[in-house]
């Protein structure tokens, strides 16, 4: 091999590394909060974004229902009976399913008790998912998010709707 | 006997009509079980429709203070998220106060404890549940083998299934119970006693009344159910097309009751009963008592207006003029209690008032009379006293060292007792106390072994509210998520524990977990439709565990010895110290939650501190100026403390709020204010043996320090010109 392509290969996986530490660093100051491990490593960045896979599919409720859901086991596994089965972290969701019991996510957002958001009411608004939970299409694993008041009241008053107390607390 | 039967018999029949009506409620079903706090769980499969997101809502019963309200609770995924009166509940009526609202802060609580633990020296090691219960077992077995007596258990004011536990623990262990709680009503309760021969304390039926004489009572604050009065003081106003009643309130501290009257009278400490006496002594002379037989003739010729006027300070023409107002109306009602019962001469200041209600002839009120032998029965429900002279003995016996093992639960003595009664030196001497509370509080800090309770929005309960409201009622208390942290119930403790000390225990029946002990009292009722009933008064939706059927009406007058003693003070000299509940934290349990501290008080504004209110004129003479920090003492100890000026108050008396001034309650607790309970003299009501909470007197020097008090709606001057308020005199009443 000669110089020159050591060289080219030595800056080539520096370069790889710097951007890669500064995705990370981006993603976590992005996220308000730590990277948390879950019981299956699931990738959004895979599903959102490589497969396209429209966010109500997995989460449907989000246009009819104060909550958006997490898709249960079962819609899960009606793809991965076939693609993948043998992965390794597919195989451990299988597991699961083989013992009859969903998995148990560690919790990502949290709102405090006296919010309310309603996620049918804010779709209705056109507001789209990554306005709020941010680009997923490129996230490997869902950070931590925290969210201030002040934050959902500038979206409120950029988008004219109502910023009475009663909207959101009740 | 057979008397006794029937009424069992009705009773029952009353609780199965309950199973016709009304939707049953049932738990959602699920192989996962409830999520934890940081989990979130889907489904295993979808279900047909899902309802995820949804509220899902509770009936259960508010432990804030001891009313006991019904209250709703609306649940996401597991978790509380609101509190709100129970509409089917006949306490609450669907309403429910601040410090109820707040419940959820207690749940959620960042100081709770999370998991048992011992301490050692200066430390403090985690155990497991197993360990804590033997540690305190293996001591209450070594103490009675060494002789009887040497183990207590303490509580506060415990009710319900809780006390069956309490009282089973102290039977099998062989421990004595003790209880004390500084603002139970036991005046109040020994003057009905007295008067109507009752157990039981009283429903005032304020709603009907057109004319109300308050003895102290503060009833839209603390005093004994102030949801239930708060809504019938409501119809009292505004409830009738052509009537609003009319309403004096007598007492030496303008309280945000007094402030809602048509009429304030200031009066002297402890002597609401002589005023009483005197009116009664109008109404009889002009002929005005409905029901003048109701005490003997000449009976009441030594109490006439001037000598009330002498002793209370009202003027003679006043007390001639309510005596009328009264006479004149057509359902009028006294309602003593409150700082009127803190004396030692409180029970005859209640009689009084009860001897007024009598001679007006108008029996609006009635007493928990038709179910009480069930009561008692399933409950060992006989009220207990609350008396200081209990707490001084166990104290005595604590200092004398002949109290080896104690127990402390829902109770912090360390703050509640009167510091004179020497509890913390006492402490010492006892070889393991183990306390079993929700929080840190000043007595699990100086406790060997502390066992977690849940707190009353995790566990189950029936509650046996004491006064009732109209209609016999127990509550059902269900939790409304599963518990948060590695705690027990109380009663599973206490239960483990005396199975741990002697497992052929002679009460074994009762040494049951909180569930059984419920369910235990429900199938007392509804016998072999037991699951029909338990989905009626369980689960999501359910309406709750109550009958329709009224109280009896007053029963005839027992005794009435109508009289005055004197109050009397310690130490000599002073200005009357006079602490009172507070609409935000009740006897103090409240200063954990930040949106009670958060409260304004509804009569100076002030959040986050304590104060002490004092006349113009007082302030004037010791020198001492608005906002200025004052040292406030006995012979007991001393506070200091910011001084508000405040012209609803008696000149002799200083008002300090209880409910400030601890050291270990968490972190909303910590440094804000000073604890007026501690300075009290170990001062108790003659007849009832309560602690005369407001008969301490206290001398208050100046600083000439500023205070940082934080008033809301502070205006240090009136503005020149301005008249934002008006003063006319209003309309005539009646």
């Amino acid at each position: 091999m000669g110089r020159p392509l050591i060289v080219g290969a030595i800056v080539f996986a520096l370069a790889a590394l710097g951007l890669e530490t500064l995705w990370t660093v981006r993603a976590r100051s992005a996220s308000l909060g730590p990277l948390i491990g879950q019981p299956v490593a699931f990738y959004h960045s895979v599903h959102a974004g490589e497969l396209k896979i429209d966010c109500l599919y997995c989460h449907p409720k989000a246009e009819t229902a104060p909550v958006a859901t997490l898709p249960s086991l079962e819609l899960c596994m009606t793809c991965h009976r076939y693609i993948s089965p043998t992965h390794p972290e597919i195989a451990k969701g299988r597991a699961h399913w083989d013992e009859g019991k969903p998995v148990r996510w560690r919790r990502v957002t949290r709102l405090p008790d006296h919010v309310r958001f309603v996620h049918h009411m804010h779709l209705a608004g056109d507001i789209q998912c990554k306005d709020r939970h941010g680009d997923l299409t490129k996230v490997k694993v869902l950070p931590q998010r925290r969210f201030c008041m002040g934050w959902c009241l500038d979206l409120h008053r950029k988008k004219d709707a109502s910023t009475d107390c009663g909207t959101c607390h009740y | 006997m057979a008397e006794q039967e029937s009424k069992r018999r009705i009773s029952r029949r009353d609780f199965l009509k309950l199973l016709t009506a009304g939707a049953a409620g049932s738990f959602l079903a699920g192989c996962a079980g409830p999520p934890g706090p940081d989990e979130a769980v889907p489904y295993y499969q979808d279900p047909p429709a899902g309802a995820a997101g949804e509220s899902v809502w509770y009936a259960t019963v508010c432990r804030m203070c001891p009313a006991g309200c019904g209250i709703r609770v609306r649940t996401v995924e597991g978790r509380a998220k609101k509190i709100e009166g129970n509409p089917e509940h006949p306490i609450s009526q669907g309403r429910l106060c601040a410090l109820g609202q707040a419940g959820l802060q207690h749940l959620y609580n960042p100081d709770r404890i999370t998991r048992p633990f011992r301490r050692l020296g200066s430390k403090i090691q985690p155990v497991q549940w197993d360990e804590g219960i033997s540690l305190v077992a293996d001591a209450i077995r070594k103490a009675n083998a060494r002789g009887p007596g040497r183990v207590a258990i303490w509580t506060g004011p415990v009710r319900g299934t809780r006390r069956v536990a309490v009282e089973a623990f102290a039977q099998a262990s062989g421990a004595r119970h003790a209880t004390f709680s500084p603002f139970a009503p036991g005046p109040e309760r020994a003057a009905h006693r007295q008067f109507y021969g009752s157990t039981f304390l009283p429903t005032y039926e304020l709603a009907e009344a057109d004319f109300v004489l308050c003895l102290g009572a503060d009833y839209l604050e603390r005093w004994l159910s102030p949801v239930y009065y708060g809504v019938a003081y409501g119809k009292f106003r505004q409830g009738r097309e052509n009537a609003r009643g009319y309403l004096i309130h007598v007492s030496p501290r303008l309280s945000m009751t007094a402030a809602n009257a048509d009429e304030w009278i200031p009066v002297r400490p402890g002597t609401e009963g002589a005023l009483a006496l005197a009116i009664a002594n109008v109404l009889l002379s002009e002929g005005l008592a409905r029901r003048p037989q109701a005490v003997a003739e000449q009976a009441l010729d030594h109490y006439s207006p001037e000598w009330a006027a002498q002793i209370t300070g009202v003027p003679t023409e006043t007390i001639i003029r309510i005596a009328r107002l009264m006479g004149r109306a057509q359902h009028p009602l006294v309602l003593a209690g409150g700082p009127a019962a803190a004396h030692t001469n409180g029970t005859q200041n209640i009689l009084a008032g009860l001897l007024l209600n009598e001679l007006t002839g108008q029996r609006t009120w009635r007493l928990t009379l038709s179910y009480a032998d069930t009561m008692l029965d399933l409950f060992y429900w006989r009220p207990r006293r609350y008396a200081l002279a209990e707490a001084q003995q166990l104290v005595t016996d604590m200092r004398m060292g002949s109290i080896e093992v104690l127990l402390v639960l829902d109770s912090n003595p360390v703050f509640e007792l009167p510091r004179s009664l020497g509890f913390v030196a006492a402490a010492d001497k006892v070889g393991l106390i183990a306390s079993l509370p929700s929080f840190p509080d000043e007595t699990a800090a100086i406790s060997d072994v502390v066992l977690p309770d849940h707190t009353y929005l995790e566990r189950w309960a029936v509650d046996a509210p004491d006064p009732q409201p109209r209609t016999m009622t127990l509550s059902m208390q269900q939790p409304v998520t599963t518990p948060l942290y590695d705690t027990w119930s109380a009663e599973r403790a206490l239960a483990q524990t005396a199975l741990n000390v002697d497992p052929s225990a002679p009460t074994r029946i009762n040494l049951r977990d909180d569930k059984e002990l419920a369910l235990d009292v429900v199938s007392g009722f509804a016998g072999a439709l037991l699951s029909a009933f338990w989905a009626e008064v369980s689960g999501a939706g359910a309406r709750g565990f109550w009958s329709r059927e009224p109280h009896a009406p007053a029963p005839p007058v027992k005794g009435c010895p109508p009289g005055w003693i004197e109050p009397r003070f310690q130490p000599e000299g002073g200005l009357h110290l006079l602490p009172y509940p507070t609409v935000a934290f009740w006897d103090g349990s409240g200063a954990n939650l930040p949106w009670m501290q958060e409260f304004a008080d509804p009569m100076t504004s002030i959040v986050w501190d304590s104060w002490a209110e004092m006349h113009p004129q007082t302030a004037r003479k010791l020198g001492i100026r608005d906002g200025e920090v004052a040292v406030l003492s006995t012979p007991w100890g001393e506070m200091r403390v910011a001084v508000v000026l405040h012209e609803g108050l008696h000149p002799d008396v200083v008002a300090v709020p209880v409910g400030q001034g601890y050291t270990a309650y968490g972190r909303y607790a910590r440094g804000t204010g000073a604890n007026p309970l501690a300075l009290l003299a170990p001062l108790a009501d003659e007849q009832s043996g309560a602690l005369a909470w407001a008969a301490t007197k206290v001398q208050v020097k100046r600083t000439g320090k500023k205070a940082d008090l934080v008033r809301m709606a502070h205006r240090p001057k009136p503005l020149p010109g301005s008249e934002v308020i008006r003063i006319a005199k209003g309309p005539k009443p009646l």
